[in-house]
């Protein structure tokens, strides 16, 4: 719990320059599964924007809470996952 | 030597015939491909690599060329088919992987065939240079008349096929051109990470045989120095490596974001086919009315390729176990 | 890219896909031995084609991962030579197709040093190498061939079919003082956009280093009646097959070979031995190859464990097709099993 008393997350985006001029984007494959304690800057995820395939890394530590799944296609400022920090 | 007016509008129609197919291609390609970019999906599946900014390598030097010369070409052949006049309607097909395609379906987008072109291509790198200067020796052997020409980019100058068969080329004084399209990138790769010296043209010298450079990519320049190489190979004077500057405008192949290259260096490309229209018009070898109605002439081929190849019916699957041997 | 590994908390279980695996075993070698290098076409700068060498680049620097020209003759027997005096390289070679314009190097010198030598020289270097079709990629960059590299003495040949393999393996090659390959089909390196990976190559890789032996097999579902024997892909079109099977009531025993050489002889015969059925799947073409070893195995040891002949289910002695109906036919897939594991349960004994 963070001193206000609410639990603090953080957002899983995709990084904008990741994007290039695409769109869209579809989650591979998430390395963890939901509910696991990750470390701040591990990856968690990969990521298809047209033919790349990236590493999505986990902005804080925490735990993760899925949000798109495998084979789901993602926009550009979509929130895939959350990290519970608290 | 330069071109008549005449053989400059016949290298801007390959090249604008060039273009508008890959235009078209591309559009299909990307069909079933989104959002999820899945190579083999949709009604152009495999790799594809086009040949957006290359269209003045094909296009000055097939201008030369004629029924009893041979021409081979790479993965990344579709400008060169089209330049040396393979059947666009049969090329479509067989990238459409239709019966109707070149090979019934068998070859694909990079490995087009055309006897009746005197044209093929392959997938690995270097591999048509032997095969090349096979065609020129043959025509030596049987006495007939043609030369042989070989596409290959500036990456496959490493080959060893590049050196062992230029060397025999050289030896044995085969009516013999390598053109070497340097678009200055291997996929990845900058020229100036892999190759040990600045001009491939300068290895001639190793193989006994000429080497001239072009800078630009500009069709009337290509078309002087390959009127060079084609007088020397008929002539008896043997090969030469044509090495042309030119840019690959996309990718290495469809999917490629090419995000390995400088921004920079990416937004300083020049597209060399409007150049070369206004150039023509500027310089009235075309009027514009007369420009239009050649691009929408060739637009119409295109469009008539691209239907026939839609709509073509695939080969039976058993086909593919016919006609293995001769 | 990609960022050393910070250590997971407890508990964190990773499920990772077979490039990536593959990826961890050579990082965690490449940080132990500094005589390692890497060295390929777009190792560096890209990754290469298929992610194989991602992150490496930028941590080990361009002098330990290494982008060549396009000139396989070339750098194999310079990575060769190397190996010779006391380096440890892995060479990428993105399609198995490319082996053609370097096979020299590979198997009259790279495999056969050591042994010409008299044990004087050994030539510790690992090949990484892409495999297999079904992408519409034709014939010159959709081939299998596991029989034309292991025929040649001297080399040993492995091929994962899932994540936690991929990364054992990998280990095993890495620490081999031989010339080794390890071959990933490409469907199964987990990559987007040659499909989405099978759910059965992604597995759970532990985070410490192991190694899983040369010529070993591995029985993914036991069973009764007959033995799929599967290698990389075609493991995953055996299980659907099995799954398929045991619906109409049909038990089949699916073995992994992992290692084509040294091949798991015993394994083979004893998994035969017991259903006394066998059919065999394999990418690669059917004559001269992989399922005629294995066919081979049982024959010579004991044809008599056979209730039926055995089946091949292989690719046709024929180029790889372009079009897709064609290259559909050709494929040693999920029906193809089915129907040659039903042609063995016909014959009477």
């Amino acid at each position: 719990m963070t001193a206000e008393g609410k639990e603090a997350s953080v957002d899983i985006v995709v990084p904008q320059e990741m994007w290039g001029d695409i769109m869209e984007g579809v989650v591979v494959t998430w390395i963890y599964q939901n509910g696991a304690s990750v470390a701040k800057g591990q990856p968690v995820a990969e990521i298809m924007v047209e033919k790349a395939q990236l590493e999505l890394v986990a902005p804080a530590s925490g735990k993760l809470t899925i949000l798109a799944v495998p084979e789901t296609v993602i926009g550009r400022d979509q929130v895939v996952g959350r990290i519970e920090t608290a | 030597m330069k071109p008549s007016p005449q053989q400059r509008l016949w290298m801007y129609e390959a090249m604008y015939r060039s273009r508008r197919l890959d235009d078209a291609v591309l559009a299909a390609y990307m069909e079933g491909k989104t959002p999820v970019f899945h190579m083999g999906r949709g009604p152009l599946p495999g790799e594809m690599h086009q040949s957006f900014g290359q269209e003045p390598c094909a296009a000055g030097v097939c201008v030369h060329l004629g029924k009893d010369d041979s021409v081979g070409a790479g993965h990344r052949p579709h400008h060169v088919a089209v330049a040396r006049g393979v059947d666009l309607k049969k090329m479509v097909a067989e990238l459409f992987g239709k019966k109707t395609g070149l090979s019934g379906g068998r070859g694909g987008h990079m490995h087009l065939y055309s006897a009746e072109a005197n044209f093929f291509s392959s997938g690995i790198i270097a591999e048509g240079m032997g095969p090349g200067a096979g065609m020129a020796l043959a025509r030596k052997m049987q006495g007939k008349p043609g030369i042989a020409v070989t596409y290959i980019g500036d990456g496959a100058a490493n080959q060893g096929a590049f050196h062992e068969v230029l060397n025999m080329v050289g030896l044995w004084k085969l009516p013999f051109i390598c053109v070497i399209e340097d678009n200055k990138y291997g996929v990845s790769v900058h020229k100036k990470d892999s190759t040990a010296i600045e001009r491939n043209s300068d290895r001639a010298a190793a193989y006994g045989i000429a080497g001239e450079f072009v800078a630009g990519n500009d069709p009337d320049l290509i078309f002087e120095a390959a009127g060079r190489a084609v007088v020397r190979a008929r002539s008896g004077q043997g090969g030469t490596i044509l090495e042309l500057e030119t840019e690959r405008l996309h990718g290495h192949f469809i999917g490629d974001s090419g995000g390995y290259r400088p921004d920079a260096e990416r937004k300083a490309m020049q597209d060399p086919i409007p150049a070369y229209r206004e150039r023509l018009l500027t310089e009235e070898v075309s009027s514009a009315a007369d420009m239009t109605a050649l691009e929408a002439k060739v637009q119409g081929q295109v469009d008539e390729a691209m239907r026939f190849g839609r709509e073509s019916e695939y080969p039976d699957a058993t086909d593919a176990l016919e006609r293995l041997y001769a | 890219m990609a960022q050393p590994a910070a250590a997971a908390a407890p508990g964190s279980e990773r499920t990772l896909t077979m490039a990536r695996a593959g990826r961890e075993a050579v990082f965690s070698e490449m940080r132990k031995n500094p005589n390692m290098f890497v060295i390929g076409e777009d190792v560096a700068k890209l990754g290469g084609v298929f992610g194989t060498t991602v992150g490496m680049a930028e941590e080990f620097g361009a002098s330990r991962v290494i982008d060549t020209p396009i000139s396989e003759t070339g750098f194999i027997g310079i990575a060769t030579g190397a190996a010779m005096a006391g380096m440890r390289p892995i060479v990428e070679i993105a399609f198995v197709d490319f082996i053609g314009v370097c096979f020299n190097q590979i198997y009259n010198f790279a495999a056969k040093t050591h042994y010409m030598s008299g044990g004087q020289f050994k030539v510790p270097l690992t090949f990484m190498i892409g495999y297999g079709g079904g992408y519409n990629d034709a014939a010159q960059h959709s081939q299998t061939l596991f029989a034309t590299l292991g025929h040649v003495p001297g080399i040993k040949i492995v091929t994962p079919a899932d994540a936690c393999d991929a990364k054992g393996l990998m280990a095993s090659c890495l620490k081999d003082d031989n010339v080794t390959v390890w071959m990933v089909h490409k469907r199964l390196w987990g990559l987007g956009w040659l499909g989405f990976p099978l759910p059965k190559a992604l597995a759970t890789v532990p985070e410490h280093d192991y190694t899983i032996p040369f010529g070993q097999s591995r029985i993914w579902r036991e069973g009764g009646d007959v033995t799929i024997v599967g290698l990389g892909l075609t493991v995953h079109n055996a299980l659907q097959a099995a799954v398929q099977l045991a619906s109409e009531g049909i038990s089949a025993e699916v073995l992994d070979l992992r290692s084509v050489v040294p091949l798991d002889r015993e394994g083979i015969f004893k998994s035969v031995a017991k259903t006394g059925r066998l059919v065999v799947a394999d990418e690669d073409y059917m004559s001269f190859g992989v399922t005629s070893e294995v066919l081979a195995v049982v024959a010579e040891r004991d044809p008599a464990v056979l209730k039926a002949a055995a089946v091949r289910v292989a690719y046709p002695d024929v180029p790889v097709p372009f079009s897709r109906p064609m290259e559909d036919f050709c494929l040693p897939n999920v029906e193809r099993i089915v129907a040659a594991v039903k042609s063995t349960m016909k014959e009477r004994k």
